[in-house]
């Protein structure tokens, strides 16, 4: 019985990997956009969270572009 | 009408039957957690879902080299065979259905079709050490990876974000969730629907109908497409409301990191050569997501029921193809007989069903599947809330 256990590793590797970033990057801007500081937070402080959590989500936006790439046959 | 044609006609008619069961079974993996948290109304996410299906379809039909993927010896497989084998499937995924377990479509597909070679064909026409290697390894592993990666990835998303399933924080969560939820509703789509139509070109061709080697006909592709489109509008609500309430109450968070680890795992495991069963996948991840926010939100007996029904699919399935082979097998009046069974059977399943129905308006409102009105307390005694 042969079982590829090189392809099950990296598969298994993979998930995690790119679960627990994506996830994290997303949260992450999702954490950006949304935290408001106690207190008065600097206008300038909070341009740039927001634009931080911006660049996140589309960050997160291009992997699931290359979701779809990777789904759709006629890409590769 | 000869009887080619007519062994033919009846194969590709409960072979598009299979392919709604297949609809309506995994509509739950890809929109489950997104109805259950609010992010998409329940008639809405079952619209995407199938139009992502049909679609899915449509772009992949590079029709499977073999059916099984040598399972079974491919080579002594007959339509008769094919068409026994789908009728355990059928079966199998209705009787699933009816009590809201989700279970993987592919080894209902498999099961079946092991059956009907074992009676059809005897033990040399089944490939053992495949099934251990593509089957029984892949289901042990499906739900810990995925159950691993969205565990840690629920576990860090609380651990920076004290605030994660308030608004506005979880509205971003739930607009995600759309985004992968979407993405496995393609990847279904690509790889299921292409299941059907391989299945139905093959037949085709060894009826000589259609020229060895060649694609499947655009209305193969054009009634698979519909058919686990229309299987996967009509929703699977039993299987949606396990999917979603039954194994953990899902917030937005923990939605958001299921569906991306059951995303990614699909990807990686189609592109790298590992099949993974998208079902044991999907519910591989609500759990870890369950695991990963506070250990005593699982509801565990519901996972252990689940677990059950994975490893009776492929035995049950066999059986019933095996079965369904027997009869079959004795000529045109014996597959008259079997496909006269399948309305049968499936017609009680569907009137059982009806005592307890499940639909798009109380989805969310229990988190059993019960076949009787009443009988909610009685089964769920390890409900913690």
């Amino acid at each position: 019985m042969k079982i590829d256990w090189a392809s099950l590793g990296l598969v298994a590797v993979t998930t995690v990997v790119a679960a627990v970033s994506i996830v994290g990057i997303f949260a992450l801007g999702v954490a950006a956009l949304t935290h408001h500081p106690a207190g008065q937070g600097t206008t300038r402080g909070s341009a740039v969270a927001r634009a931080a959590g911006y660049a996140c989500i589309g960050i997160a936006g291009l992997i699931a572009l290359y979701g779809i790439y990777l789904i759709v046959p006629a890409f590769h | 009408m000869t009887t080619t044609l007519f062994v033919v006609t009846l194969v590709v008619v409960t072979a598009l039957v299979f392919d709604f069961t297949n609809g309506f079974h995994d509509s739950a993996n890809a929109m489950a957690t997104a109805v259950a948290t609010g992010a998409l109304q329940p008639r809405l996410a079952v619209l995407i879902a199938a139009v992502l299906n049909v679609v899915g379809a449509f772009l992949s039909t590079e029709v499977a080299k073999t059916i099984s993927g040598g399972i079974v010896n491919d080579a002594v497989v007959t339509p008769v065979m094919i068409f026994a084998g789908l009728v355990g499937a059928i079966l199998w995924n209705l009787t699933t259905w009816l009590f809201g377990m989700p279970s993987s479509s592919s080894h209902a597909l498999f099961g079946g079709l092991i059956g009907a070679v074992l009676v059809g064909a005897g033990t040399a026409g089944v490939n053992f050490s495949v099934i251990v290697s593509k089957i029984v390894l892949p289901a042990l592993m499906a739900p810990l990876v995925a159950g691993l990666a969205a565990g840690l990835a629920t576990f860090l998303v609380y651990k920076w974000m004290r605030r994660a399933e308030d608004e506005p924080a979880a509205g971003w969560f739930r607009r995600g969730q759309t985004v992968s939820g979407s993405l496995i509703a393609l990847a279904h789509g690509t790889s299921d629907g292409q299941k059907t139509m391989g299945v139905i070109t093959l037949v085709l061709i060894t009826a000589g109908y259609q020229d060895s080697g060649t694609g499947p006909q655009f209305w193969v592709i054009a009634t698979a497409g519909l058919a686990i489109g229309l299987g996967t509008y009509s929703g699977g609500w039993r299987i949606m409301r396990t999917m979603g309430k039954g194994i953990v109450e899902i917030k937005a968070p923990q939605g958001l990191a299921a569906e991306t680890t059951s995303a990614a795992a699909i990807l990686a495991s189609s592109h790298m050569g590992f099949g993974l069963s998208t079902t044991q996948v999907c519910a591989g991840s609500i759990l870890g997501s369950g695991v990963g926010r506070r250990l005593a939100d699982v509801r565990w007996g519901t996972a252990r029921r689940m677990v059950y029904g994975w490893l009776l699919t492929l035995p049950a399935a066999a059986l019933t193809g095996g079965i369904a082979a027997a009869i079959a097998g004795t000529g045109t009046i014996g597959m008259v007989i079997v496909f006269a069974g399948l309305v049968a059977g499936a017609a009680a399943i569907y009137v059982i069903s009806r005592r307890a129905p499940v639909s798009a308006d109380n989805v969310n409102d229990a988190r059993d599947v019960v076949i009787n009105p009443g009988e909610t307390a009685s089964r769920s005694p390890e409900v913690i809330g």
